[in-house]
């Protein structure tokens, strides 16, 4: 990748990763409780209600993703937070590095633990509730997007704390719950309120869940969703920078100490 | 090149009381390889300045440049070049010193090996065996060395200093203090530091910024500033009541101006030798008791009183 540090991009997944490696029930309750816990819940709720395999496993797919796509927002979001937690805002941002590399770098823990939480969800699912989705790769490539797209959200609130301030910091606990609630992921969204279902339709998840839940891919649908995934990470860029821009200018990232 | 060239730089905040200027045209250079000091009281606007020249809060107008390049314009060479030790930092509390550094390093491009070399170094030099424990438990002295690590491990071409010593004891403090010399001496690393302790400043710095209320006063060497205040006399007494004894000093001939911290009170006299024996007569009579007496020429704390009409703190920092 071109003009990326691959020592800084180093330097803040090292940071996350020796942070909570030492806080070894931050890793039980986000990489494995929470996630498990939905993945339970869900798949017992289903089961009760629907003995159709298909509907079940898109149940359990649909829980799986949805952790997936918390799991990389929180990661990107950690970085900043770790700083704000520990009030050391300004001795990160005096120390070079592109915001790219930031990004990068911070997500790093989505990866690790990303991975860790969706192969021992596919265990449980399918040790608990039988799951075999069928395509396969169709789940696989919508984990995928959904995983970038987890991490657009995370630059998106990243951009929005940083010019807003701190009150912002509480969208990095809930604003994927709320994109899961647009985005139809359990019910179609024409269970919503029309002017909600117009929202919808700006979320790239909308489509891949559209997609997930019918078992069948659309490549129009697939690449539209990736095309938005990626118009969003341009924009949510551009609006990082700006914040960056407008907290340097009324001295935020100092108040942020 | 001057290691720091600022021009004009004028910083205004929107508050909600109104818009308040943190710094007001301030224009200085600080040249390559001199430890500079920044010498005002607390809110005088020498951490706004310093955040500027970090990066971290850009100018309203005016512009500064760091070995040629604009800070607004070329942060990411800027910050390359730069190190950074807050006074009161803190560290990410899990992770150990080393951890803390080994991040930093890393963000400035230093392999594994280089940044445990440096790390060894350092905590040797500045005597920081607890370098593997976790930064949380460290004291506030330990936590202001690690600081002052982190802003060494690159070997930075110029060294950002804000507020280093305060809460640092005695030995601590000068051990940091020979830091400064060293690195200024061994490596050519231009050193800018703030600092409300007049003595640290006299005795530190090649040259001297006095700022008060956003604006710089006097810039020069602390001898040369000595000298701007050479036409009078300053009379020290050490005593209980200094309140009460002002008055009385004020009254007695010669005496120019009376500045009291607590048990203390200078009086700035035209004279000594007119001046010494009301000053002293008059307070005796009133029964005053004192424990010492000083008479000397002024120090940058009477320079920086007469120039900018404000004291640097209400009281004498020594040590």
């Amino acid at each position: 990748m071109s003009g990326t540090n691959f020592n800084t991009v180093k330097a803040f997944a090292y940071r996350l990763i020796a942070n909570f490696w030492k806080q070894k029930m931050y890793i039980f309750a986000e990489v494995l409780f929470w996630p498990l816990m939905f993945l339970v819940a869900f798949g017992l709720l289903i089961k009760t209600f629907s003995a159709d395999p298909t509907v079940i496993n898109y149940i359990l797919a649909a829980s799986i993703t949805w952790r997936i796509t918390t799991v990389f927002q929180q990661s990107v979001n950690m970085g900043f937070l770790l700083d704000y937690w520990n009030e050391t805002m300004r001795q990160t941002w005096v120390a070079p590095f592109h915001l790219k590399e930031y990004v990068i770098g911070n997500s790093m823990l989505g990866l690790l633990s990303g991975s860790v939480t969706f192969l021992v969800s596919l265990v449980v699912a399918w040790l608990a509730f039988g799951f075999s989705y069928q395509p396969l790769w169709l789940f696989v490539l919508t984990i995928v997007i959904m995983a970038v797209w987890g991490c657009v959200i995370g630059v998106l609130i990243l951009a929005t704390t940083v010019r807003v301030g701190e009150g912002a910091t509480r969208l990095a606990w809930v604003i994927t719950d709320i994109i899961v609630l647009l985005s139809g992921v359990f019910y179609p969204i024409t269970m919503l309120p029309v002017p909600i279902q117009f929202v919808s339709h700006f979320l790239p998840s909308t489509f891949l869940f559209q997609m997930l839940r019918v078992h069948s891919f659309s490549p129009v649908l697939m690449a539209g969703s990736a095309v938005m995934v990626v118009a969003y990470l341009v924009l949510g860029m551009a609006l990082l920078r700006y914040s960056v821009n407008h907290a340097k200018k009324v001295g935020r990232l100092v108040r942020f100490y | 090149m001057h290691a720091i060239k600022a021009r004009n730089v004028v910083k205004v905040y929107d508050d909600p009381s109104g818009r308040v200027k943190a710094l007001d045209g301030v224009s200085f250079e600080v040249d390559k390889g001199e430890i500079f000091g920044l010498l005002g009281p607390n809110g005088a606007g020498k951490s706004t300045l310093i955040n500027m020249i970090t990066g971290l809060i850009s100018s309203t107008s005016g512009n500064i440049k760091i070995f040629g390049k604009d800070v607004a314009t070329d942060w990411y060479s800027v910050k390359e070049m730069t190190g950074t030790c807050f006074g009161f930092a803190r560290f990410i509390y899990f992770m150990t010193g080393r951890e803390n550094l080994r991040f930093f390093g890393y963000l400035y491009d230093m392999s594994d090996h280089e940044i445990d070399k440096r790390i060894d170094e350092l905590a040797q030099t500045l005597r920081l065996s607890e370098i593997d424990s976790r930064a949380g438990t460290y004291s506030s002295g330990m936590t202001q060395k690690l600081s002052l690590m982190k802003g060494l491990l690159h070997n930075p071409k110029l060294l950002l200093v804000d507020e280093l010593t305060v809460g640092l004891d005695v030995d601590a403090a000068m051990n940091v203090r020979n830091v400064f010399r060293q690195v200024q001496r061994d490596e050519g690393t231009t050193v800018l530091l703030t600092t409300h302790y007049m003595q640290e400043a006299n005795d530190l710095c090649n040259r001297i910024a006095l700022i008060s209320k956003g604006k710089l006063y006097a810039l020069d060497t602390p001898k040369k500033l000595k000298r701007l205040a050479r036409d009078y006399d300053v009379i020290e007494i050490t005593l209980k009541q200094a309140k009460k004894a002002e008055a009385i000093v004020r009254r007695q001939k010669g005496v120019l101006d009376v500045f009291v911290g607590k048990d203390r009170l200078v009086a700035k006299v035209s004279s000594s030798e007119k001046s010494l024996q009301p000053v002293i007569g008059g307070l005796l009579k009133k029964g005053f008791m004192f424990t010492n007496l000083k008479v000397r020429k002024p120090m940058l704390e009477e320079v920086f009183l007469s120039l900018t009409g404000q004291s640097l703190g209400g009281e004498w920092h020594e040590f």
